[in-house]
């Protein structure tokens, strides 16, 4: 097993999820707290993306699940993922607004501080010294100028490439149609690739590898 | 930039689409007829895909802790304040209401009988009804900003109606306010809407003697008027901290 699961791949899809829903439409915490666990390092990595910092995710991620519990009765369909995501974004959305003040100051003065996690970047044994410096330090700036994006545009380019939802299921999490989607990921990343474009001590690499 | 959006039958947007891989065959088809022959989209296409590929790579955090629901951060208690507060509304604004009416007519009977001396017995003698009405309609809106809304035209309308409202009489209102207030303290527990309606029907039927015997001593009448006063500035406060928590 790799050490170092990026976050799109913890896709999984989980059994009997239909039959945890519908206890814990009878009240069953327990079963709730089985989708809980199935589901909190999807929604804490989708807050943290999106606010930047630890314990604003883990508001928003607490949040998340308690909303999610206390409406688990108006869930109609087993679309559990769509569903947490969906408050989970409303949730962050709404951090975001109630700080902006806050959400400014990370915006204006993007630093290492940002990304205190990236401790948490496990080091690949196969991987030299050096890449692994430079990886961090993309991981770095990546995340920095994510927080620099407009709220609409760093949620749909995070739903995309970081939980890789597709468009529809962007939309659904997100609220508006699947073009307003495809726009919002064409200029979050037109503008994130506009800011590594002048790293390109960073970004050169990763192009090179594409082709 | 226009220049180039115009000679190029593919867009940005269309690139992006591209990489996700969530164009329709036809589209998709041009795309890459377009990517054929075009070394600058080609290029585009490869930044596109590396923010892409950067951004998928980026580690992912695992949650710090476990964010399972305990029982205490379910409990019916919370959402019962959230219950109670609702049913509160109601009540508050049922109350706030007759504070308000009763305050108007204690000041409007108050105006008209230092005018003339027996104009406070004639206000008294009026039909039921009316003083029945008004609270019930009052108590029957949910939302506490149509509430206030009504409060403030209540509170317009009162100087014309004061004349004709049986009001409540001094001697009842102290005790129906002293039974009100410790509810609105209170707000997230239910409470028995018992004390405000019944207040304004019993007033109706109580003797009003020793209102219209009060000609020599103020100190009561403005007692009233103070309580029933602050009666609705605390109904008015309170529904509108719902208000505002709802709206947060």
């Amino acid at each position: 097993m790799s050490p170092r699961r990026s976050a799109r791949e913890r896709m999984s899809a989980l059994p009997d999820e239909r039959e945890l829903v519908e206890r814990s439409r009878g009240g069953d915490l327990e079963a709730f707290n089985c989708l809980v666990a199935a589901y909190q390092d999807r929604v804490y990595n989708l807050c943290r993306r999106m606010l930047g910092s630890p314990e604003a995710a883990a508001d928003a991620t607490q949040e998340t699940f308690l909303s999610a519990y206390r409406s688990v009765g108006s869930l109609r369909s087993a679309a559990v993922k769509s569903w947490l995501f969906r408050i989970a974004s409303n949730a962050c959305i709404d951090e975001i607004r109630r700080h902006r003040r806050q959400a400014a100051v990370s915006l204006d003065a993007p630093s290492p501080d940002a990304d205190p996690d990236r401790t948490l970047d496990l080091p690949d044994p196969t991987e030299s010294p050096e890449r692994a410096a430079l990886r961090s330090e993309l991981s770095e700036a990546l995340q920095a100028e994510l927080l620099r994006l407009p709220p609409d545009q760093r949620l749909a380019v995070i739903l995309c490439d970081l939980q890789g939802l597709g468009y529809g299921e962007i939309a659904a999490s997100m609220g508006g149609s699947v073009g307003t989607v495809k726009s919002r990921i064409s200029r979050g990343r037109a503008r994130l690739r506009e800011r590594l474009r002048a790293r390109p001590e960073l970004f050169g690499d990763i192009v090179r590898q594409e082709r | 930039m226009w220049f180039w959006r115009r000679r190029h039958p593919v867009s940005d947007e269309e690139l992006s689409a591209y990489v996700d891989d969530q164009l329709s065959p036809a589209d998709r088809a041009r795309v890459e007829a377009h990517l054929d022959g075009c070394a600058a989209c080609r290029d585009s296409l490869e930044e596109l895909r590396a923010v892409k590929s950067a951004l998928g790579s980026l580690p992912g955090v695992p949650a710090p802790r476990s964010f399972a629901l305990r029982e205490a951060d379910v409990q019916p208690q919370q959402p019962a304040a959230a219950g109670g507060l609702a049913r509160a509304v109601p009540l508050l604004s049922g109350v706030t209401a007759a504070a308000v009416i009763a305050f108007g007519v204690l000041v409007g009977v108050d105006l008209r009988s230092s005018g003339s001396g027996g104009a406070a017995d004639e206000a008294f003698q009026t039909s039921s009804e009316d003083g029945d009405a008004v609270p019930d309609a009052a108590a029957g809106g949910d939302a506490a900003e149509s509430d206030t809304r009504q409060n403030d035209s209540m509170f317009n309308a009162v100087p014309s109606e004061g004349a004709e409202h049986p009001a409540a009489t001094p001697g009842n209102l102290p005790s129906s306010q002293a039974q009100d207030e410790p509810a609105l303290g209170v707000a997230p527990q239910a409470t028995p809407p018992g004390p405000a309606p019944t207040a304004l029907p019993r007033a109706e039927r109580a003797p009003t003697a020793d209102v219209a015997g009060d000609g020599g001593d103020d100190t009561p009448w403005r007692a009233a008027e103070a309580a029933t006063a602050a009666v609705a500035l605390a109904g008015a406060g309170s529904l509108a901290f719902v208000w505002w928590r709802r709206r947060a």
